[in-house]
């Protein structure tokens, strides 16, 4: 199967599978809820995360990147049910066909890295696979603000 | 005697490696960034289809020493950048040390031998040592003192 969703975040490509996007909405769909910037999804409301290219700035909650677009990401629960989990905001989203993959060896990654790979595509662009689970564990470390933690505030 | 023929290359000082670990010298390799990285290894090389590792001592480089590290399943082979092309020279087993004492601590541990060539003992390294966090890590060290000087 070959359903990869390209997610541009300025110089930064990133793949991620198709299956894994639930919603694309543009970032003037982004509403404020307890001063926190979230996207409806279903009856959920879920926390806007950004990064920049070099994944050295991670804003919860906040719409600072000025990105035109928010995905709405999700991975299958423990009962193989889609629970939506993480809404990022990107410059692009686009659908690729990737011809060629490798994996990034841990060796050269910092823990909680969320890139797993690299792909080049049918059109020779060149950029690194991930996949919402991994973003997740970047987004929590980078921010120490666990999954749970940004519901509860938006439940409250 | 029999000669064996070595790649002598100058990282911080000069080190060597056996011809068979030597897969290619790259000029002027271009590299890609990967982000969120270790320091000294945050970029790739495109070889065929394969993207390569890089181990990046330098600022200024103009050459990728392609190394073999054979049991390695992750990699089979990683990059190294240098800013000198690499020298070629013969030893035999006579110029064999025992003793890696006098080699500098940072390539120690990635040593499995070590020659005395013109008054200098020369480390012969193994790749695979040299893609490895701790390696990295004591590497990382040494360049920061070295920029701290």
């Amino acid at each position: 199967m070959n359903n990869y969703v390209c997610l541009k975040i300025s110089n930064l490509s990133l793949a991620i599978p198709g299956y894994e996007i639930v919603q694309i909405n543009l970032a003037s769909d982004i509403e404020f809820k307890s001063g926190i910037a979230c996207i409806t999804y279903r009856n959920d409301l879920i926390p806007v995360i950004s990064f920049n290219d070099t994944l050295s700035e991670v804003c919860y909650g906040s719409s600072e990147f000025q990105s035109k677009y928010v995905v709405t990401l999700t991975y299958p629960d423990e009962d193989f049910r889609p629970n939506a989990h993480l809404a990022l905001q990107v410059d692009l989203a686009s659908k690729i066909l990737i011809k060629k993959q490798g994996l990034i060896p841990n060796t050269m990654k910092q823990p909680h890295n969320p890139i797993t790979g690299w792909f080049e595509d049918s059109k020779r662009s060149r950029g690194f696979l991930t996949q919402t689970a991994a973003i997740e564990a970047f987004v929590n470390h980078a921010t120490q603000v666990t999954f749970h933690e940004r519901h509860s505030t938006l439940a409250g | 005697m029999k000669d064996i023929p070595l790649w002598q290359v100058k990282l911080t000082s000069n080190v060597a490696f056996f011809d068979q670990s030597v897969a290619e010298i790259i000029t002027e390799p271009d590299l890609i960034h990967v982000p969120y990285c270790h320091p000294l290894a945050n970029e790739m090389l495109i070889r065929g289809d394969a993207w390569i590792p890089v181990i990046r001592l330098h600022d200024q480089f103009h050459y990728a020493l392609l190394l073999e590290t054979p049991n390695n399943n992750e990699c089979p082979r990683i990059a190294l950048t240098i800013s000198d092309y690499p020298q070629k020279i013969m030893t035999n087993d006579s110029e064999f040390v025992a003793d890696l004492s006098q080699i500098p601590s940072i390539f120690r541990s990635a040593a499995i031998s070590a020659v005395q060539q013109q008054n200098s003992v020369i480390p012969i390294l193994k790749p695979s040592e040299l893609f490895n966090d701790r390696w990295l890590s004591n590497a990382l060290m040494m360049v920061k003192n070295l920029t701290s000087v």
